[in-house]
């Protein structure tokens, strides 16, 4: 028969305002991730942005002098496809590749953390989320073969 | 948290926000005949926005917080928050009072997709997700811009103000929008 080509799912984040997070992170313009609704919220230039995990690809993180680094790739048409693949809803989007945030490694005076432990818990948990996910996401489709 | 006060049939808010570099800035924001005048508490630096050169102006939710987001009709964004829900009434007054202008509201995305529409008006890059508008990259932020096959690459310029500081950011492009 005919093969039928495997469509990614889009799953959404929030359905309504009142799922958002009133987290203090979200509100500090830090990275937070939200267990609860599979979601990374990114600070993009004064605004909060959710990605859901199953966006994201894979994150690195790298420390260099006196800054700590956080990359994240996200899945997009045209990459090598993998095992968990098949092909994207709309592949005539723009899709957000990659981003990369830094952060400083050194407190100021007054400060408990350094802002840099805000990449460190983000990576940490993002790790950790994404684990859940695609272990959840792995028994669906046994349950559906 | 915010001190609200007459001042010329107009408004004054002590404690407003800034967007710069992806930091919010605190400062005192005022609403004058003349135009919009944010002044900020820790350098002193003033910003202008004369009441003419307001295009567009939308309300919509920031970190938090409430904030309106201005159009200029010279192609730049300037973002103002801190405020409250209840602040929206007295913003919208002023706007149509004194600038002849209607406060729009704008809806955020929360649907948490990295696919959408990137669209250029201005120097500001808006990008949508399902005719929502996800986030926005002024682009005098942007230190350098390199193109690759499918793939556009934004650097920025850093700012030790913000807790975690954007750095680059990536997008795919189809094959369509570049030919």
């Amino acid at each position: 028969g005919k093969e039928v080509e495997k469509v990614r799912k889009s799953t959404a984040s929030y359905k309504n305002t009142n799922q958002w997070p009133r987290d203090k992170e979200v509100e500090e313009l830090k990275i937070y991730v939200d267990p609860k609704y599979e979601t990374v919220i990114l600070p993009i230039f004064g605004m909060p942005v959710p990605f859901h995990i199953s966006t994201i690809k894979n994150i690195s993180q790298s420390i260099e002098g006196d800054y700590t680094y956080l990359r994240i790739n996200f899945f997009h048409p045209g990459a090598t496809i993998t095992k968990e693949g098949g092909s994207f809803p709309n592949p005539e989007a723009t899709f957000v590749k990659e981003v990369t945030y830094r952060s400083i490694n050194t407190k100021e005076p007054g400060e408990i953390s350094a802002p840099s432990s805000n990449l460190n818990t983000a990576f940490r948990m993002i790790k950790d989320v994404q684990k859940k996910f695609k272990t959840r996401e792995a028994e669906e489709r046994e349950k559906e073969d | 948290m915010l001190m609200a006060k007459a001042l010329d049939g107009g408004i004054e808010f002590q404690d407003a926000l800034l967007e710069q570099r992806g930091a919010m800035q605190k400062g005192r924001l005022k609403f004058m005949d003349s135009g919009i005048v944010f002044k900020n508490s820790k350098t002193g630096k003033v910003e202008n926005i004369g009441s003419t050169d307001i295009d567009v102006v939308t309300w919509q939710r920031f970190a938090g917080h409430w904030g309106i987001r201005i159009f200029a009709k010279n192609g730049t964004l300037h973002r103002l928050g801190g405020f409250r829900e209840a602040d929206k009434e007295k913003i919208a007054k002023v706007f149509t009072t004194k600038y002849n202008n209607s406060m729009l509201d704008k809806e955020l995305c929360l649907k948490g997709w990295n696919w959408g529409t990137a669209k250029f008006q201005g120097s500001v890059l808006s990008f949508e997700v399902a005719k929502d508008l996800d986030f926005e990259v002024p682009l005098n932020y942007v230190s350098q811009c390199t193109t690759g096959k499918n793939e556009v690459t934004l650097e920025f310029h850093q700012n030790d103000d913000a807790p975690v500081s954007l750095m680059e950011l990536r997008f795919h492009i189809p094959s369509s929008e570049l030919a």
